[in-house]
């Protein structure tokens, strides 16, 4: 049983938690899974055992708490240590997916935009290696550290009493300093590298090939499904 | 920690060896074995942080496999290390479990 199906089956078995329980439990779950570097499938696994514990201690009318203690996150982080890491390979091929994707998508917005922007104006089409590479490298970089940070956060107000303002100004600050280093980093790249005479069109084709290869990649591999 | 459960926790991984060894377990059916061995002191969700260093360090599997009852669950079985390991922890606590024993009930003893 891989971890998708695993997951499937959590959602499934959840609904006959009684609210205090399933309280309790979609905490944890919120807590282990916003682990990032933790391997998914031991996790799911655990996931599951920890479930089925409460469906039966429920049925004897026990609740959740009085099953794993009134402290959870020390009894998470106690469990977090123990499980086995993501794979380097497998998390390496995982993340080398995204980014394909996420060139292939930035590919395709870009090559419209030329496309478009052409039948306004005579603009200028020449691409420098160079600087796409570096740009996409800084760009993966951001949104790499804004996931994991998120993930962080997330992790850390589980067990907190939340703050509807101080959530917000978080969620607010991250977001914006995201896209507007994104626009500003990206900007002071200067041109370099190996220059070709790239027209929409060619951002465009090669945008749709990589998305179809990523496609093609996925239904062999099931990365996301 | 207390001193208490630091105790009990080098106690409990041994016991839950055994338990494994006799049998093939899934996580609920083992808690309950411990408290029909009338360690009730035990929180039953302590046994899954010892389950997994127990995986962690080689001495049990677990394998997800469908129940009698129908319902997936995840089973642990001894490996050769785990065996091992039993042996040595069992070794260990008949070597000092007469000692501790007269020691800390000395005092119940002299009473006597």
């Amino acid at each position: 049983m891989n971890a998708k199906a695993l997951i499937q089956l959590n959602n499934k078995k959840r609904k006959v938690l009684i609210k205090e329980n399933e309280e309790y439990y979609d905490k944890m779950l919120v807590y282990i899974r916003t682990s990032i570097v933790i391997s998914e499938q031991q996790s799911e696994e655990l996931l599951m055992e920890l479930l089925d514990h409460i469906i039966h201690a429920q049925h004897e009318g026990k609740s959740a708490e009085d099953v794993f203690g009134n402290n959870p996150s020390a009894y998470c982080d106690e469990m977090i240590k123990q499980l086995p890491k993501e794979s380097w390979k497998s998390g390496a091929f995982f993340i080398g997916f995204l980014l394909l994707k996420l060139a292939a998508l930035i590919a395709i917005i870009n090559g419209i935009g030329s496309i478009i922007t052409l039948y306004f104006k005579d603009s200028n089409q020449t691409v420098y290696i160079g600087t796409v590479f570096v740009t996409f490298l800084i760009t993966c970089v951001i949104i790499f550290l804004f996931v994991f940070l998120t993930f962080k956060w997330l992790q850390q107000s589980v067990y907190k009493v939340s703050n509807k303002v101080r959530d917000f100004l978080f969620i607010f600050f991250m977001a914006a300093i995201t896209l507007l280093s994104m626009i500003f980093l990206a900007r002071m790249v200067p041109p370099f590298g190996y220059a070709i005479e790239a027209g929409g069109y060619v951002y465009l084709i090669l945008g749709l090939a990589t998305m179809i290869i990523t496609k093609w990649l996925n239904g062999k591999y099931q990365l996301t499904k | 920690m207390s001193l208490r459960s630091q105790l009990l926790k080098g106690i409990l991984e041994g016991c839950i060896l055994s338990i494994i060894d006799k049998e093939t377990v899934y996580g609920y059916e083992l808690s309950q074995k411990l408290q029909l061995f009338g360690l009730n002191d035990v929180s039953e969700g302590s046994i899954y942080p010892i389950l997994l260093r127990l995986q962690k360090e080689g001495l049990i599997k677990g394998e997800m496999r469908a129940s009698p009852s129908g319902p997936k669950r995840k089973y642990y079985q001894l490996t050769n290390d785990g065996e091992k390991a039993l042996l040595e922890i069992q070794e260990e606590w008949r070597n000092i479990q007469k000692p501790v024993d007269k020691l800390l009930n000395r005092g119940m003893l002299d009473e006597c």
